[in-house]
């Protein structure tokens, strides 16, 4: 599937960009009301005077890309391809934030041990007898370095 | 002053640790760099976390190994497979495989080695010179000037990397607001933490920069259905003939001149740049043009002496000023951080052991890897042949493990997978990813800077700008937004 071509379809990514900005400028303008301001003999510039000029150069650009490429037309419209695989690449970022989640519970070991199992899967390893070699002998080895030669406190 | 700095380089070369990591990072480097679709960038992101629990010294040498052994590396399968390692080697493919298809691998590696050795020699060797010079020259500078030097350092980086212009801007603004998530330094002000203890601190750079350069290449490569190559021919001899030195050193001393000058502006694509001004030149200048592009020792040479040579050109702004000028650089400056240490002038003042120890991490790590290349190319050829999926696996591993490690933190795991999917979504609709971290590293010091700034001036902004050294950048800063603007017009018409 395709959301844009270089044939000047309308720029849906360019414009999907255009609210990124808007929204994150909006939220930004919205949050420093709340930041403490000290006097002005401590402070000239306060907390909030960098994030504001952040946030207007964000409605800047927003524009900027709204009047060059939709009204005006002026770059190759954006492609986005939604690519292949998608489960596969939602799936292993979900083992990933799952792993972060049970690796207090279950330990470094399994737990590493499964995030290489199911990694190499995930990346397309058909044999068990290589995606189980090379999981063991991974986890091993980073739990020798990490823990033994870094000492760095692992779950 | 010489007698120190003598017995301060003799101390440094006397510790078997910095030799050791130098070596491990050359050779990781160098393995990072021959396996396609790895980049040195990524190399430094992975192995960045190992660095964090050695004593700065030894961690900077490793990484410097690392930069150096990668920037090499893409050498190899750019000659043997036709594949570059690194986007930096892209030119060394278009004579480099063509001569190793002609049964002369060897003699191809020996050149690109060789050439690789020469051009960061000289680039260390003017990064060392010149160091010295503009720190004598930057120590006359206060908050407004580096307020104006950061402006000038995000401008040049936005600008030059990506399509649009506007896509770059926008990235460099997006790391910038990052760099102000956490506790506000001078009023203790919580800012953009989304009510998070975590955030409390600011993002850590290094998952960021794990799951911008890590994670999004792994999520790329899920489903990448690409036949897997494997290398069948022989080396052979691999020592360049005296025949080869004697047509391609002109090359070199051009190779390097231009590699440096590409190198050392914040902003530039990186050795890939160098190498292509190179090739072109030496082309352009050749007796027999026709020859490029059929296997000509030249070609190789040019390329692969510039693409090594912009490794010291980049270090200059890193080193001097604090200024990252691509992607490896800002990781660079981000393992300084790690260790609570400011590139700079001051830093030359205060601890020149670390500054000589990198410029000897440096040396080093050239002579490694020609070593490494002429005497054991033939074992990074062989790792060319493990399969890419199961390479990929392991960088799952490590980036998860080496985001962990920076701080004992789960939720820097959490961290670098928003950065890897943020990562994979900007490279898919073209919007450069390095100008998000070079915002990130120097939208803090920009802001710092600007408020000391203004209080040293009593808030009048006015003064901080007109300052001649900080007018200077802002006009620079201007002129490299502006200057392409008029020439994309000027070829419109």
């Amino acid at each position: 599937m395709q959301i844009g071509q270089t044939n000047r379809k309308f720029p849906w990514v360019d414009l999907v960009v255009i609210l990124c900005c808007w929204v994150l400028a909006s939220y930004i303008l919205f949050s420093v009301k709340s930041f403490v301001r000290l006097t002005a003999v401590v402070e000239v510039v306060g907390a909030d005077t960098v994030p504001r000029l952040i946030a207007y150069v964000l409605i800047i650009l927003g524009l900027w890309l709204l009047i060059s490429s939709i009204f005006l037309g002026k770059n190759s419209t954006t492609e986005f391809e939604v690519g292949k695989d998608n489960f596969k690449k939602a799936m292993l970022l979900l083992f990933l934030l799952g792993y972060s989640a049970v690796v207090p519970i279950i330990k470094f070991i399994p737990g590493t041990l499964l995030l290489g199992v199911f990694s190499l899967k995930l990346l397309g390893e058909q044999s068990w007898k290589t995606t189980f070699l090379v999981s063991i002998s991974a986890t091993l080895a980073m739990y020798f370095v990490f823990h033994s030669l870094l000492k760095v406190s692992l779950p | 002053m010489e007698g120190n700095l003598f017995s301060l380089i003799v101390s440094i070369l006397s510790r078997p640790e910095v030799w050791m990591y130098t070596l491990f990072g050359t050779v990781g480097g160098i393995l990072v760099g021959c396996i396609p679709g790895l980049t040195a960038a990524m190399g430094v992101a992975v192995l960045l976390p190992f660095t964090f629990h050695l004593e700065p010294l030894v961690g900077l040498a490793m990484l410097s190994g690392i930069y150096v052994g990668g920037t090499y590396g893409g050498s190899i399968s750019a000659i043997l497979l036709r594949i570059p390692g690194t986007p930096a080697a892209a030119f060394t493919t278009l004579d480099g495989y063509p001569m190793a298809t002609r049964g002369e691998a060897g003699r191809a590696i020996g050149i690109a080695t060789t050439s690789s050795f020469i051009g960061g020699l000289i680039s260390i060797i003017f990064l060392i010179i010149t160091s010295d010079i503009i720190v004598k020259f930057t120590l006359k500078f206060g908050p407004a000037e580096y307020f104006a030097i950061a402006i000038w350092g995000l401008c040049s980086v936005a600008t030059v990397t990506g399509r649009k212009l506007v896509f770059g801007l926008i990235s460099v603004v997006m790391g910038i607001f990052l760099g102000t998530i956490g506790m506000d330094p001078m009023t203790g002000a919580l800012r953009f933490t989304f009510g998070l203890v975590n955030l409390q601190s600011g993002i850590e750079f290094v998952p960021i920069m794990i799951g911008l350069f890590g994670i999004s290449e792994v999520l790329k490569e899920v489903g990448n259905t690409e036949i897997f190559h494997k290398i069948e021919q022989k080396i052979g001899k691999i020592l360049p003939s005296k025949e080869d030195i004697k047509s391609i050193w002109r090359t070199w001393i051009r190779g390097a001149a231009i590699g440096i000058g590409v190198g050392v502006l914040p902003g530039n694509t990186g050795a890939g740049m160098s190498g292509l001004i190179a090739y072109n030149t030496e082309k352009s200048v050749s007796k027999h043009p026709e020859k490029f592009g059929t296997g000509t020792p030249e070609g190789i040479a040019a390329a692969e002496t510039a693409n090594n040579a912009s490794v010291g050109g980049a270090l200059v702004p890193l080193l001097t000023l604090g200024i990252p000028g691509d992607a490896i650089t800002a990781l660079l400056i981000g393992a300084f951080m790690m260790h609570n240490i400011r590139p700079g002038a001051l830093l030359f003042q205060q601890n020149p052991g670390l500054i000589y120890g990198i410029f000897v991490a440096l040396i080093l790590a050239h002579f490694f890897f020609l070593f490494l290349g002429l005497w054991a190319s033939g074992l990074f050829a062989k790792v060319l042949n493990i399969p890419r999926h199961i390479l990929m696996a392991l960088v799952v591993m490590f980036c998860t493990l080496g985001a962990y490690a920076i701080s004992n933190s789960l939720f820097n795991i959490v961290i670098m997978v928003v950065f890897g999917v943020v990562g994979y979504l900007m490279e898919r609709i073209d919007m450069p990813i390095t100008p998000m971290l070079i915002g990130f590293i120097l939208g803090p010091m920009a802001e710092g800077n600007l408020r000391v700034a203004l209080k040293m001036y009593e808030g009048n902004i006015f003064e901080i700008i007109t300052r001649p050294y900080s007018l200077v950048f802002y006009l620079l800063a201007a002129a490299i937004i502006i200057f392409p603007k008029i020439r994309g017009m000027r070829r419109n018409k």
